[in-house]
């Protein structure tokens, strides 16, 4: 229990400009009209922000934190009860697998829209038209 | 069973997050699969049309 909604705190900064990171990708996005101009800013500003992941990670061992020492991502045993931990893990495993499966279905969506005047697009789906018209007739 | 949905006093905090994240899971899912199915609907009736033009 940290006692206090909002600290400038290491950790609870360097989460805020991690979302302020999100942010300016989605706001860059949407404010470049030109596709091929978006994807670049935006994956410049993606990779540039990556610099932010260890910082995050690293936050509390290199300055004083309320936040605990690592708990999880270390080389000693966890230090967290281990009925606590096999649900934690568990939960991890399945947020990590539902974002993959989100991903991969807004990949799709993305490849659709941009693809949709190349002919595999159009055997892709015409394909499977035609076999699901079969079914019914 | 009205000590454990207590949450030692935390009950605000515990089950506000509990109903944030089941509402924004479900969302994503939900509207990510819509927008999949519109999309190839979409690409598909331009497909069609196209043809019939042709």
């Amino acid at each position: 229990m940290w006692g206090t909604y909002w600290e400038w705190d290491p950790r609870l900064t360097s989460e805020l400009i991690l979302l302020f990171l999100f942010l300016g990708y989605i706001f860059l996005r949407q404010a470049l009209g030109e596709t091929r101009q978006a994807d670049r800013a935006s994956g410049i500003l993606a990779i540039v922000g990556i610099i932010n992941l260890p910082i995050i990670h690293y936050s509390v061992e290199w300055w004083t934190s309320i936040h605990q020492g690592p708990s999880l991502m270390k080389l000693e045993a966890p230090s967290i009860a281990t009925d606590m931990l096999w649900p934690l893990l568990v939960m991890i495993l399945g947020y990590k697998l539902l974002f993959l499966a989100v991903l991969m279905s807004s990949t799709r969506i993305e490849v659709l829209q941009r693809e949709k005047n190349s002919r595999w697009v159009s055997e892709q789906l015409g394909a499977k038209t035609v076999s699901q018209q079969g079914g019914v007739a | 069973m009205s000590e454990f949905f207590a949450m030692g006093g935390y009950a605000k905090y515990v089950w506000s997050s509990y109903t944030i994240s089941i509402v924004v899971l479900v969302l994503m899912v939900v509207l990510t699969k819509r927008a999949l199915r519109n999309t190839r609907e979409q690409v598909l009736r331009r497909q069609q049309s196209q043809r019939e033009m042709q």
